[in-house]
């Protein structure tokens, strides 16, 4: 790697973790405040929230963690107990070493978090800027695209909040750089392979709901043989397999370790989800209720409870029908339910695009009480992507247009003249993004429904967010391979070459 | 200089094993099983997310330290519900808590006496963790939840709910007013609930002043029952029945006892407690 790439990636790393730990510090701390489950993540850590029992949660940030023993159940997911896994838990142990040394109060505060993330936004932009292609002038600001991402209202706030976003959002920032290296290379590498696989593994283990992600991971990890291994005189498929071992293994680490992970959930999120997704979302404003409880094999009296959770006074979890519903109810049925049923799953998708057009948690506050700002007052001070969203706020539907043009726009990059591997790896992923968002998309439209759509669609917002400097580079990538470049070499007779270079013979040239 | 690539592919792997997740919280340390608790224990509760938890195996603390709970009754789940391997969801435990959690006893448990209202107190139930439930326990522990003194404090309690009616400490679960606003008789206020309230005997409204001269004279034999003498330097509140509620069969008199000159006190007028 030449000296002068490595030290651009470093410049721009640094410039963008200034100005995170400028947007989140500057003045008054910012951060997002919680509903009750930050809990769930810190308490793994020995810490309780530091806040007045009559405190207004919603509305303000209260970022001090003190020391604390939970005993038993105490400690997990509400009502349940069960352990809550995260690898945000590994930031938040950063977070918690650095709290001291930073003069921070208690035992973890929630600015070094917002420390610890400004450092890995500055990170994944230096990575962004090491392996995207084309010169600096054009990788700086491909990169610092990416760093406004992170550094916009809809999404900077959760660097300084006990939610599992944080983690999340990094992660796949280092995943998709992992797949553009993988990807810009003819063969694959171990290194390579395992780069996209930890990153995977990182973002997966973040949040559950990622765990769309495997399909268009392995797809990619796919794609490209590996270096070193031949097998010419195979039979193709049998060919196309060996080149690829790694790869399949890789992908077979991936497809297992998450399953393992998704063993270890708490049961008792899926349970509510699944009461959501029926109640919040299928039942709401439902005027053929009855006959959708029918085909999901339930009583149409269940129509009753329409838009009710599990904890409503009149939810059917304390009634004799819950044991059926637990036991008819399953994803898979869900899922079935809107394949056969499209026109419930147009007004899914329908929820799921408004939740994606409406980036930024609205009813979270973003200022701790000390700020001196009325109770859910929200910041904007880096509002880029979140003004851009106006359009899509305005005409949710465009958003799909979005997404197809990137596929779009990808393909012709890799189809168009004879592009680079480089220059190749930004196709793939372009190719490969809108995929990623779709597998997510219906991940969380089927699993959460209309329940919190804005927060849950946050992966979806981000990498939609990320489709615009992915769409400036592959515009770019066109332009140049559209715009005609006469080779001079060939064009100019050696003596006029001579002439030009101010030569007197070729040895010199 | 860059990392050979073994080093590099070391690291990587390290990175996923540690990806499937763990943490160092162990839930077991210092615990103490549902089936172990006994009537008398007090349980600090101190954050809504310990308090709103359906299990508590955190081990009991004294009883004049602050804490939220008091247990005043053990039973257990019984029916089709106690019959699930597995344990079924808090909302349906929650649920039984009301039927099983029997108020019968929580006035003998109080020591309340006829002339001791409780105020302020709610029954709150903490049922089998998970795996105490796999294991065949069904212990339904019912505790009396302290009052909120302190908004930013939520419920606590220093001292014991056991016996707590015969001794002055029981302010903290009277009921008093400090102008329209109930409050606990251990916070300023202004009147106090004179119990047992006064019944007027039926039939047909006798009109507002003799209900007033009626409930003026049955509410300060009762007041001086409460008080255990004479209400020098006392002033009766009274909130008799109108026609509307008299209509409604509804003839109670609730009679109220302040100082005098109005000015709030903290603390119980109460007579013969043992300080």
């Amino acid at each position: 790697m030449r000296r002068e790439r490595v030290l651009t990636a470093a410049a721009t790393g640094l410039l963008w973790a200034g100005v995170m730990l400028a947007r989140l510090f500057t003045g008054s701390a910012i951060g997002l405040a919680e509903q009750g489950d930050g809990k769930r993540l810190l308490c793994t850590l020995g810490v309780a929230n530091r806040r007045p029992w009559d405190a207004n949660m919603w509305r303000f940030v209260y970022p001090t963690w003190d020391p604390h023993t939970w005993y038993g159940e105490t400690c997990g997911a509400d009502g349940s107990g069960e352990t809550y896994h995260s690898t945000q838990v590994w930031l938040l142990w950063l977070a918690k070493q650095l709290t001291g040394p930073l003069g921070l109060p208690g035992a973890l505060d929630l600015r070094a978090l917002g420390v610890v993330c400004a450092v890995g936004v500055g990170l994944v932009c230096a990575v962004f800027t090491l392996v995207l292609p084309g010169r600096w002038w054009v990788r700086v600001p491909l990169a610092s695209g990416i760093g406004l991402i992170y550094a916009d209202s809809a999404f900077a706030g959760f660097f300084v909040s006990p939610f599992s976003e944080p983690a999340a959002l990094l992660g796949l920032g280092l995943l998709l750089a992992a797949l553009l290296h993988l990807l810009r290379r003819r063969r694959a590498t171990f290194g390579s392979l395992l780069m996209v696989v930890a990153c995977a593994l990182f973002v997966i283990g973040a949040k559950i709901q990622l765990v769309s992600f495997v399909v268009p991971v392995c797809l990619a990890m796919l794609l490209p043989p590996h270096r070193g291994v031949t097998a010419a005189r195979m039979w193709g498929p049998v060919r196309w397999a060996l080149r690829r071992t790694p790869a399949i293994l890789a992908c077979v680490v991936l497809v297992g370790s998450t399953s393992y992970y998704l063993t270890q959930q708490p049961k008792r999120q899926t349970e509510v989800a699944i009461y959501d997704a029926i109640f919040g979302s299928l039942l709401h404003d439902n005027v053929s209720a009855a006959e959708d409880l029918r085909d999901l094999g339930l009583d149409p009296v269940l129509a009753s409870a329409a838009d009710t959770n599990i904890l409503s006074p009149n939810s059917i979890a304390t009634t004799e029908h819950y044991q059926h519903f637990k036991e008819t109810v399953t994803p898979v049925a869900i899922a079935r339910f809107y394949l056969t049923h499209p026109a419930a799953a147009l007004r899914l998708l329908g929820w799921g695009l408004e939740g994606v057009a409406h980036p930024g948690l609205d009813y979270l506050g973003s200022y701790p009480v000390g700020a001196g700002l009325s109770p859910g007052a929200k910041e904007h001070r880096i509002i880029v992507y979140t003004t851009l969203w106006g359009v899509y706020t305005a005409a949710p539907a465009l958003l799909v247009f979005l997404w197809l043009g990137v596929f779009v726009l990808g393909w012709l990059t890799l189809r168009t003249g004879r592009p680079t591997w480089k220059e190749r790896a930004a196709g793939r992923l372009a190719v490969l993004v809108p995929v990623m968002i779709w597998t997510q998309f219906w991940m969380v439209a089927l699993g959460e429904g209309r329940v919190e759509a804005t927060r849950h669609m946050t992966y979806v917002t981000f990498l939609t967010a990320f489709c615009l400097p992915l769409t400036a580079l592959c515009v770019l990538l066109l332009i140049r391979r559209a715009r005609p470049r006469p080779d001079w070499r060939h064009a100019l007779t050696p003596e006029e070459s001579l002439r030009l270079t101010g030569k007197d013979s070729y040895a010199e040239v | 200089m860059p990392f050979p690539h073994r080093v590099r592919s070391a690291f990587l792997c390290a990175a996923l094993v540690a990806a499937t997740g763990c943490s160092g919280h162990d839930p077991h340390a210092g615990i103490v099983s549902s089936a172990a608790m006994e009537i008398g224990d007090c349980h600090r509760l101190e954050l809504p997310e310990e308090l709103y938890n359906g299990s508590d195996v955190a081990p009991p603390v004294p009883c004049n330290e602050p804490h939220q709970t008091e247990t005043y009754m053990l039973t257990r789940y019984s029916g089709p519900i106690a019959a699930h391997r597995e344990r079924p969801s808090p909302e349906q435990l929650v649920k039984e808590i009301d039927r099983l959690c029997d108020y019968r006893p929580i006035r003998p448990y109080l020591g309340a006496g006829p002339m001791d209202g409780q105020w302020g107190v709610a029954i709150w139930g903490k049922f089998p963790t998970r795996a105490e439930w796999l294991r065949g326990d069904r212990t339904l522990r019912c505790d009396l939840l302290g009052p909120t003194l302190v908004a930013a404090r939520g419920p606590e309690l220093t001292v014991p709910l056991r016996g707590i009616m015969v001794r002055a400490e029981s302010a903290v679960v009277r009921r008093c007013r400090l102008g329209p606003a109930d409050v606990t008789c251990a916070q300023p206020h202004d009147v106090e609930w004179v119990e047992p309230p006064v019944d007027l005997p039926p039939g047909r409204y006798p009109g507002v002043r003799r209900v007033a001269r009626l409930a003026e004279e049955m509410c300060r034999v009762n007041a001086a029952n409460f008080v255990g003498g004479p209400l020098r330097g006392l002033r009766l509140r009274l909130e008799p029945p109108g026609p509307d509620r008299w209509r409604r069969d509804d003839r109670r008199v609730e009679c109220w006892l302040g100082r005098e000159d109005g000015a709030p006190v903290v603390g119980t007028l109460r007579g013969g407690l043992a300080r």
